[in-house]
């Protein structure tokens, strides 16, 4: 399973991959990483086939979060991406457009790795 | 006063009884009057030979020259002729002096026997240079032979050119000569002499008194030129003293050449004329007359009488003297009834004086001229209207005296009363100085007490922006400290699976896992420090923005400052608002060198730029469409003059032109109420500027950007 995390900090991606070295050893999970929502569209526009969840920060500068979401709801419906959003703001507010632009959840930050890693497995099965 | 002099020539009246037709006088007898010669012969042209007692005259026309000059026809029309007459004097008169006396207005050259006796003037042969002569009243010593016949020739010329006037209205004798015996003709003379005193003391009382007025009124008319009266007044008194003037001047006895005394009475003729004009005038300026219609009339009439006057002679200057006056004197009459009936009732002095005037002097006309009844009435009428004057302003000063005096008490009675009104007002104006006095020392204390609590009130204000500031930094601070803060975290949280795992190889003996393993861990190791440190520079970052300023500058480099206050006032505003959002544009000029700067001064005025840039476009964004895209771009560069800049340009709101003047200044704000403290630029400003000496300029254009441009020098 090919899940896109895009984040404008960079060590989140050392962070993914030591948090799933196991699944991604046993190549149940493979990680790419985006560093803001315009790099995401463009790799997107390549692979968007393969890429089956996205997970998104929504505080980034230029394209945020939401934005992004937006976009993907329109651009790519067939088959739509599973989309989870990331904030450090886990306020009402941020909650509801996440829903309402069409995310399928809602994360706040500090991630919680072990609840994350029984969401996608239920998306695996 | 002038037909005195009449009275006076009485004394010369001719005794004509002695006229004879025969060719000789004969003079048998003397008499105590002087007596006229008669029965001269006369020849037009001129002959020096005609001098001579043989010459042959029986054909010479008879003449009789004591007339008027302007009725001696021959002499008029020759200009040069010669007069004989044949005298014989009794041998009973032969003990007497006899004395000649010559009575002429003509130029004359007397031979007696041939011999010159007397030369008056000077006759030139062709008459165009005669000289005319008046001779003195003074008799002469003459030696007739007695029992003989002697023969006076008189060789006579007539000056053209000239008025012929005499102001006694006497007749101007072309040339008479009267004889008497010399005691008689110098006791008659003398007599003459005498009575003369008594007029030259007339007129010039006269004279004198008219003189004082016009100097009088001059005076008034000086002190006020508004009141013409007093001039027109003045000229007239000048103009009759004048006829008395030559009198005074030259004695009533004038002899000397004809032409300057023909003139001076030509101007006495033109002189009283006018001097009746603005009497005239005088009249009306009293009576408050407006119209001038007849008065131009009467001047051209004037104006007519005096040229007249020179043709005319005497009987031109009487018309000048006595019957224009008359003339203007009418409408004085007139004028003055026009103002009594404009209930002006100071007129009718003026008009009974005038009344008196004309009825004197037309009186005195009507009288035989040589008597002292029509001196008496002429002399009086011509001072009638002076009196009549003098009565006026005596009256008119009395009433402003009295007036004067009315106020003059009034005046008194009110300084008296304003005096007393000034002290109470005094006494109340010094209770009222002391009393405001107190008053503001009372309010100079309370405004200094206000002067330092506002001072207290601008460092709180200052510190409360401060603050103010650091609150919207809060949220970006939190943000910014919870994402270090998720790492170090994160991976500690990784770190210690990993060594559970590291455990489990080591146990295996896989050496390479463990190795790998070991080699993440110095790597999660190494982030978990430098995210440590990150937070810890945020941590310290704030501390320093609300930490007084130290005011130590340091080399910083200003790429790195803007970026961080760049986030932290992103993320700030974040924080705030979950809708926010912008790009932000970032262009650092890498070469640029560190810049001695107050970091901590410097970092509050980036992000207030950065603030404004923030609040600019989302305001716009409130507004705009939804292609609009809010971004905020940071630009620095070396400007040519050296140092740095930063230039802080957003796609906001803008702003007009009227407010860009006054953004900097303390306490405005655009922001509602409540929303900005308005020093945040006023703070940037001192910071720039004058901590810095740096510059700070502005550019905007209303709903399109803003730009601001920082340079340091350093």
């Amino acid at each position: 399973m090919k899940i896109l995390v895009v984040d404008d900090e960079a060590d989140v991606q050392p962070l993914f991959l030591q948090r799933f070295r196991k699944e991604i050893r046993d190549h149940q999970l493979e990680f790419d990483f985006a560093l803001s929502g315009e790099e995401a569209l463009v790799y997107l526009e390549e692979k968007h086939s393969e890429v089956v969840l996205i997970l998104s920060d929504i505080n980034m500068p230029g394209m945020s979060g939401i934005d992004l979401l937006s976009r993907i709801r329109h651009q790519y419906d067939a088959p739509p991406p599973v989309v989870m959003m990331i904030t450090a703001y886990g306020d009402e507010e941020n909650h509801r457009q996440a829903m309402q632009n069409g995310a399928n959840d809602f994360l706040t930050k500090p991630l919680d790795f072990n609840l994350l890693k029984e969401k996608l497995k239920t998306l695996g099965a | 006063m002038k037909y005195y002099l009449k009275l006076a020539l009485l004394f010369f009246l001719p005794a004509i009884a002695f006229a004879q037709p025969s060719q000789v006088f004969n003079l048998n007898r003397l008499t105590k009057n002087d007596t006229l010669l008669s029965g001269w012969k006369f020849h037009a042209g001129d002959n020096l030979g005609w001098r001579k007692p043989a010459i042959n005259d029986n054909k010479w026309q008879t003449v009789n020259p004591s007339v008027d000059v302007s009725g001696f026809k021959p002499l008029k029309d020759a200009g040069t002729g010669w007069l004989r007459l044949h005298i014989k004097v009794d041998s009973a008169l032969g003990g007497h002096v006899l004395a000649l006396r010559i009575s002429q207005v003509t130029a004359s050259e007397v031979y007696l026997n041939g011999q010159l006796i007397g030369r008056y003037g000077y006759v030139s042969s062709d008459g165009k240079s005669t000289v005319g002569y008046v001779t003195s009243k003074k008799p002469f010593i003459i030696k007739l032979i007695p029992g003989h016949e002697n023969v006076i020739a008189v060789r006579l010329g007539y000056q053209r050119g000239l008025p012929y006037i005499s102001s006694l209205f006497e007749p101007l004798y072309a040339f008479a000569a009267y004889i008497n015996d010399y005691p008689s003709a110098v006791a008659n003379y003398n007599a003459y002499e005498e009575n003369l005193k008594g007029f030259v003391l007339i007129f010039s009382l006269f004279g004198g008194a008219v003189l004082i007025v016009f100097f009088t009124h001059i005076v008034y008319f000086l002190f006020d030129r508004r009141n013409k009266l007093n001039l027109y007044y003045a000229l007239f008194c000048l103009l009759i003293c004048y006829i008395t003037l030559p009198n005074e001047l030259f004695g009533m006895n004038r002899f000397g050449e004809l032409a300057s005394q023909m003139w001076v009475e030509y101007a006495e003729g033109s002189g009283f004329v006018i001097g009746m004009l603005f009497l005239l005038l005088t009249v009306y300026a009293m009576c408050g007359y407006p119209h001038r219609k007849i008065f131009t009339g009467l001047a051209f009439i004037g104006g007519g009488a005096i040229i007249y006057m020179f043709f005319g002679g005497t009987t031109g200057f009487f018309i000048s003297t006595s019957l224009i006056p008359i003339l203007f004197m009418f409408e004085a009459v007139h004028v003055c009834i026009w103002a009594i009936k404009q209930q002006r009732k100071d007129a009718r002095y003026t008009l009974l004086g005038v009344v008196s005037f004309v009825t004197l002097v037309a009186i005195s006309a009507q009288l035989d001229q040589s008597t002292f009844m029509a001196q008496l009435l002429w002399g009086a009428g011509v001072v009638c209207f002076p009196l009549g004057m003098s009565f006026y302003l005596g009256i008119q000063g009395s009433i402003t005296n009295k007036k004067m005096t009315h106020m003059l008490g009034e005046v008194q009675t009110l300084s008296a009363r304003s005096l007393s009104q000034e002290i109470e007002k005094q006494q109340i104006l010094a209770t009222q100085n002391e009393t405001l006095e107190y008053q503001v020392a009372e309010r100079t204390a309370e405004l200094n007490q206000s002067l330092v609590e506002l001072k207290l009130a601008q460092t709180q204000l200052i510190q409360s922006e401060k603050m103010a500031s650091l609150g919207e930094l809060t949220a970006g601070i939190a943000h910014e400290i919870q994402n270090p803060l998720n790492f170090v975290n994160n991976f500690s949280e990784v770190s210690v699976e990993l060594l559970q795992e590291l455990k489990e190889e080591a146990e295996a003996g896989h050496t390479e896992d463990v190795l790998a393993i070991a080699d993440d861990l110095t790597q999660n190791l190494q982030k978990i420090n430098q995210h440590g440190k990150r937070a810890d520079n945020i941590v310290k970052g704030m501390l320093q923005h609300s930490r007084t300023s130290t005011g130590e500058k340091q080399p910083t480099n200003i790429n790195l400052l803007a970026d961080e206050f760049l986030k932290l006032s992103y993320h700030g505003l974040r924080a705030k608002d979950k809708n926010f959002n912008a790009e932000l544009v970032t262009n650092f000029d890498e070469n640029l060198p560190k810049v001695n700067i107050v970091q901590q001064d410097m970092g509050r005025v980036l992000l207030n730029l950065f603030n404004n840039a923030f609040y600019a476009v989302n305001q716009k964004k409130k507004t705009a469409g939804t292609d609009y895209k809010p971004t905020v771009e940071v630009t620095t560069f070396a400007p040519p003059s050296g140092g740095c800049g930063v230039k802080v340009k957003d796609n906001g709101i803008g702003m007009p032109d009227a407010i860009k003047d006054k953004i900097m200044q303390p306490f405005f704000t655009t922001k509602p109420t409540g929303e900005g403290t308005g020093l945040g630029l006023s703070l940037s400003y001192d910071i720039v500027v004058k901590g810095h000496g740096g510059k700070i300029e502005v550019f905007s254009e209303e709903g399109v950007y803003t730009e601001f441009v920082i340079s340091l020098f350093v």
